[in-house]
């Protein structure tokens, strides 16, 4: 694109003091003006010959179906008047750079997948706050993302009780995304932005986005970001509530590509490429509409106890390991799976699933250990040992790989490597004891990721570690949580809800008898 | 006003005399009118265009006879006549005469006079076919049929059918174009789809195939062809399309600097004739001559209310009229207004009894005829359904009783009150129609279905009412299967979703002939097959049934458009757009009636009916969903909340009670054991 910004007026709704650098960052990033198109014809210049009357018809009312919002692109920062080298002349806005990025996204995403949603533009200020009325929040563009502390609270409110917020710093600028990293940090202190690793639902909703173009993209340092970015594979962080990304930040540009185009007017700029840049903004759209639910039900408060250990009671107590990773992975599943304890054995058991802290928490009051995560964690030394005495002393370790990510699966066997150097995870076979507990568990149903990947079986797939002679330690690649929690989670690796539910009940089963 | 009526008195008087001593020039004939040049009618002209209306013939049949004053024979020709329509006929004005009779008798044979004058339509329903040359369009012009009117217009600028409906027909403009200046003419067509210009029988544009009309707007499609000063023929044929079309021609003749639209000047003139006066044979006193016309119509779907004016020629100005309509009911005055709950050729009688003012003895008997007269909309009416006028005629025709119009006018306003869902006038209607179910003939059989569906519409509700109709529809003899077929499916369906009856549901729908039905039908069938194995509590059965209909193991596009739905769907109950969010929800049910056993579909459809008040069928549903397989515990949770809701309602304390303890036994931690709890606080 040869046009070039030759101008820019600022007009100021708040006067602020702007880095000389940043300020090259706000140019318009839309398609520029076209001139208006001239009339050319045989009759030129003459008037159009009236044309008759026709018929008014009514036909039976029929309805426009409406549309469903998506996404809100939040209204932020300040607006300006900008000139183009051929003297054409736009507004811009911080907020609004990319005019038509969501607009043909929803567009292709009608089209391409049959999601009929629409955008709208918010002004924070009178926000309702409610995600199922607006499930996603938009945020685009380059400069630094300012917001007050009240209109922080109110995006941690939104996001807690299922929304998503979508973050895309849409030339790739720094001044966007480390500010919105620094807002991120001090909204959301209690949660981590963790990369999203590529075997992630994300990255595979309707398209499979293992690899990317990034056009022009010239490392400027050695920085990890430009590290990953020159290797053309996605980079998305985000930041987990129970399993689902509730706050997703593309540091490399999308919306110029959902529009069709380049970045115009910044040299600098790093962005995907068209093709790109749709697959994943298509992507975008199928996780926000498939997790919603998960969001919703995800952010219901749940029942959290204490054990009560001056007074030790014969109750199966269900007690989960906190690490460094992400722990929750889906809040309400274990409730559920107690629930049905309850119900369909004679278990005695406690409804509130307790969290402990190995090497800080005494464990011997507990026969049954849970611990889950979506990717990397660590296990300090005193939690390692804290765990072995725990299965040393007749306990038992049930581990589930939350959503059935490599990250989590490689981690597992790292850490189960310290707790127990010597013993490695062995298949458990068809005939063990635990498949017969309380259901007879001899075939499953997978998910459909599972099924359409490795094709249909229905042999269950639990892995063990066996101490003195007694499984210790059970270890299930496939998710199995998402199934007690009961909603749909699309795209990830695990067990449908009712086989889910017959090996968890058998699981804890096992641990309360052996 | 007393002098206007002495006025409009005097001016009949005359013309009664003016007629009364005229002899009778054609003894064979039954009646007569006399015509006179209209007001602003082109004049002098070399022919006259007048209507006359047929007195107590059918219309098809009415041969006419055109003379003079002095009763000499005027060359004529019939240029339209049709049963119920008046005739619409072109003769000789050559002699300057402004005033002629013309008399009127049954006779099958039409005068075959040629004039050359006026620019006549001619329209016919257009048969399918290509128009991407001039031979192919002059064979589609050729081959269709039938014909639907001939009458004069103005000029060539057409946008509605002023014979029939505005849609696919064929038309035809021939007429004489006067010059008075010689040289280079210019003609352009401006037309949706085909249209062909010729002058003198050559061609002169054309703008063939299927097309828009903007591209044309500035004379772009055109032809030049050089003329003598004097008379010159013009055709211009064009075919019209399914949705509104138009078409015009347009000229630049010599001299001018643009393209407009030919004058209706420039036309050899036709003059426009109107009746005077009336009057029957002395063997056919009893005749009397009244006219009809279309005042307006208001019509959705091709169902239409038509307005009609009637106005009666008699020589006593103060008799009394008393017109009696078929549809039972009345009017008096000379001229009234009568709206028909029903188009069709029509039967119209009118009485005319002279009053003498009681200054002596009545002895003369009233003067009677009985006319079938055609109503059909006004075509030429741009807008087919005025908001007032639809007001006003529906207004007028529910105050009429149902009970005693006839069976044919109350289906037809069942149907039309069904169109426009005035749903409160449909359940009047049908109640009529069920009161007198010994008058229904198998033609009204599917609009009786129809009606019956209405009372199961969210805004009307009356199930037992809709039971009724059903039964009374399955009861009619002699069978109409193919409805009938139908009808049981929408019974079984009613008793499924009231979670009531399911064994006779299934004995129902057993009885049908699968391969009778469409496979829309049959796909219904099944899934309320399968409802029914639910409600009966088959799980097993109702498992494989909905297998068979629908990929229970669903691909991730399938997933999540399911997905999607469910999620606009609440979305759309947030903001009370209950429609959209029924609609969707129906249309992830019907793709995959699995997910008539999914908790999640099947809340947001209880959720759906409690909104729209329907908490008869929601539960229905819980009761169906309570026996699904896999049903998660905060599912069943929900369910049994949902049960409470309704049941209270719905007024029935007790069984919410009973709900509510099983509720707080079974799931004590579940959030809607927790909202159960405040309600019953509350």
């Amino acid at each position: 694109m040869k046009i070039r910004a030759v101008a820019l007026l600022l007009i100021l709704a708040v006067g602020t003091s702007i880095a000389a650098d940043e300020r090259d960052w706000f140019v318009p990033l839309g398609l520029p003006p076209k001139a208006s198109p001239r009339r050319i014809s045989a009759g030129e210049g003459v008037p159009p010959l009236p044309l008759p009357a026709t018929p008014l018809r009514r036909t039976e009312r029929k309805r426009q179906p409406s549309s469903a919002t998506l996404f809100g692109k939040i209204m932020w920062g300040e607006t300006a008047s900008f000139t183009y080298a051929d003297g054409g002349a736009c507004s811009i806005s911080d907020w609004n750079l990319c005019p038509a990025d969501l607009q043909q996204l929803l567009q292709k995403a009608n089209r391409n997948a049959g999601l009929a949603y629409k955008s709208e533009a918010i002004d924070l200020a009178g926000f309702h706050g409610d995600p199922a009325k607006t499930p996603v929040l938009f945020f685009s563009g380059t400069r630094t993302l300012k917001l007050s502390p009240r209109q922080a609270d109110m995006l941690r409110a939104y996001v807690l009780s299922g929304g998503m917020i979508v973050f895309d710093s849409v030339a790739g600028s720094p001044y966007f995304y480390n500010s919105v990293k620094q807002m991120l940090a001090s909204t959301f202190p209690d949660y981590a932005l963790r990369t999203i690793p590529l075997d992630h639902p994300f990255y595979h909703m309707l398209y499979d986005v293992t690899k990317v173009k990034i056009p022009n993209h010239a490392p400027a340092d050695d920085s990890p970001l430009d590290q990953v970015l020159s290797q053309d594979v996605p980079f998305m962080e985000g930041l987990y509530v129970g399993c689902r990304i509730a706050v997703l930040v593309s540091p490399c540009g999308m919306g110029c590509g959902w529009d069709d185009h380049a970045v115009p007017l910044i040299k600098q700029a790093v962005y995907y490429d068209v093709d790109s840049a749709n697959q994943l903004g298509l992507n975008l759209a199928a996780y926000a509409v498939g997790y919603a639910e998960v969001g919703r039900e995800e952010s219901k408060p749940e029942l959290f106890g204490v054990l009560d250990e001056g007074d030790p009671t014969d109750e199966f107590v269900f007690a989960q390991i906190k690490h460094d990773g992400a722990w929750n992975v889906h809040p309400g599943g274990p409730a559920a799976l107690l629930q049905r304890l309850q119900h369909n054995t004679s278990l005695r058991v406690s409804l509130k699933r307790v969290p402990v802290l190995p090497g800080k928490d005494d464990l011997s009051s507990y026969t049954f250990l849970y611990l889950s995560g979506l990717d990397d964690f660590h296990l300090d030394p005193s939690a390692a040992a804290a765990i072995r005495s725990f299965l040393n002393g007749a306990g038992t370790l049930f581990i589930n790989n939350g959503l059935g990510l490599k990250g989590f699966d490689r981690a597992v066997r790292r850490e189960l490597k310290q707790i127990l150097p010597e013993a490695s995870l062995e298949p458990l076979p068809p005939s063990h004891p635990i498949y017969r507990g309380v259901f007879a568990v001899n075939q499953v149903r997978y998910t459909p990721a599972v099924v359409n990947k490795a094709g249909v079986f229905t042999e269950p797939v639990l892995e063990g570690i066996t101490l003195n002679g007694d499984l210790r330690v059970i270890y299930s690649p496939y998710d199995m949580e998402a199934g007690w929690q009961g909603c749909d989670h699309p795209i990830i690796r695990g067990l449908e809800p009712e086989s889910a539910m017959q090996l968890g009940i058998n699981i804890a089963m096992y641990a309360m008898t052996h | 006003m007393k002098l206007t009526a002495a006025l409009l008195f005097c001016w009949v008087s005359l013309l009664v005399l003016s007629v009364k001593a005229a002899p009778w020039h054609v003894p064979a004939a039954d009646t007569r009118v006399r015509v006179a040049l209209a007001t602003n009618s082109p004049w002098p002209a070399q022919a006259g265009y007048v209507q006359v209306w047929p007195a107590a013939l059918a219309g098809s049949n009415l041969g006419v006879t055109v003379v003079s004053e002095g009763g000499a024979l005027v060359a004529s020709s019939n240029l339209w006549r049709a049963d119920g329509e008046p005739a619409s006929l072109i003769f000789d004005t050559s002699s300057g005469a402004s005033n002629y009779w013309i008399y009127g008798a049954e006779s099958a044979a039409s005068p075959a006079w040629q004039p050359a004058a006026g620019l006549i339509l001619e329209t016919r329903r257009r048969i399918k076919g290509p128009m991407d040359t001039w031979s192919q369009t002059r064979r589609l012009w050729e081959d269709s049929y039938p014909v639907l009117g001939h009458s004069p217009v103005p000029n060539i600028n057409l946008g509605i059918n002023p014979h029939g409906p505005s849609m696919d027909f064929i038309a035809l403009f021939q007429g004489s174009l006067i010059l008075v200046q010689g040289g280079a003419y210019q003609f352009a067509t401006v037309s949706t789809d085909a249209s062909f210009l010729l002058v003198d029988e050559t061609l002169v544009s054309q703008w063939p195939g299927e097309h828009d009309a903007g591209p044309g707007r500035q004379g772009e499609r055109q032809g030049t062809i050089n003329l003598e000063p004097g008379r010159h023929s013009i055709q211009y044929y064009h075919v019209h399309g399914p949705e509104n079309s138009m078409a015009l021609a347009a000229w630049k003749p010599p001299g001018a600097d643009r393209f407009s639209v030919i004058p209706p000047e420039s036309f050899a003139p036709l003059a426009r004739f109107h009746v005077t006066a009336a009057d029957s044979a002395p063997s056919k006193k009893g005749v009397v001559y009244f006219e009809w016309e279309t005042v307006a119509h208001t019509m959705i779907n091709d169902l239409a209310l038509v307005n009609m004016r009637f106005t009666a020629w008699s020589p006593d100005t103060r008799a009394d009229f008393h017109w009696t309509f078929d549809d039972g009911t009345t009017a008096t005055g000379r001229t009234v207004e009568h709206l028909f709950p029903r188009p069709g050729i029509r039967d119209v009688t009118l009485e005319v009894k002279e009053n003498t003012g009681g200054s002596k003895p009545d002895n003369n008997a009233p003067r009677r005829s009985r006319q079938p007269v055609a109503v059909h909309p006004q075509w030429t009416q741009q807008d087919e359904c005025p908001p007032a006028l639809l007001k006003m005629y529906k207004a007028e025709l529910a105050a009429r009783d149902p009970n005693s119009m006839p069976m044919n006018d109350l289906i037809y306003l069942g149907r039309f009150a069904l169109a426009i869902e005035d749903r409160p006038w449909a359940t009047t209607l049908g109640a009529a129609c069920l009161k007198r179910r010994k008058e229904w003939m198998p033609a009204h059989i599917e609009v009786l279905l129809n009606l019956g569906l209405n009372y199961q519409h969210p805004d009307v509700r009356d199930y037992g009412r809709a039971e009724a109709m059903f039964q009374a529809v399955l009861a009619f003899q002699p069978p109409v299967s193919a409805i009938q077929d139908k009808t049981k499916l929408r019974l079984a369906e009613l008793w499924i979703n009231l979670g009531r009856n399911p064994d006779q549901a299934a004995s129902l729908l057993g009885k049908m002939d699968l391969h009778a039905l469409t496979p829309d039908n049959q796909r219904l069938k099944k899934i309320l097959e399968a409802d029914t194995a639910l409600l009966q509590g088959q799980a097993d059965k109702a498992v494989l049934l909905y297998a068979a209909l629908g990929n229970l193991a669903e691909q991730p596009l399938q997933t999540l458009k399911r997905r999607s739905g469910l999620e606009s769907a609440r979305q759309f109950l947030e903001r009370n757009d209950v429609a959209d969010a029924a609609e969707l929800v129906e249309r992830i049910e019907w793709e995959n009636p699995a997910e008539r056993m999914s908790a999640e579909t099947s809340l947001i459809m209880i959720v759906i009916y409690q909104a729209r008040r329907e908490d008869q069928f929601a539960l229905g549903r819980c009761l169906r969903l309570l026996n699904a397989p896999s049903l998660h515990d905060k599912d069943r949770a929900e369910v049994l909340f949902k049960l409470i809701e309704i049941y209270q309602t719905l007024g029935n304390t007790a069984l919410a009670g009973e709900v509510h303890a099983r509720l707080l036994s079974d799931y004590p931690y579940s959030e809607a054991a927790a909202r159960s709890r405040d309600r019953f606080r509350k």
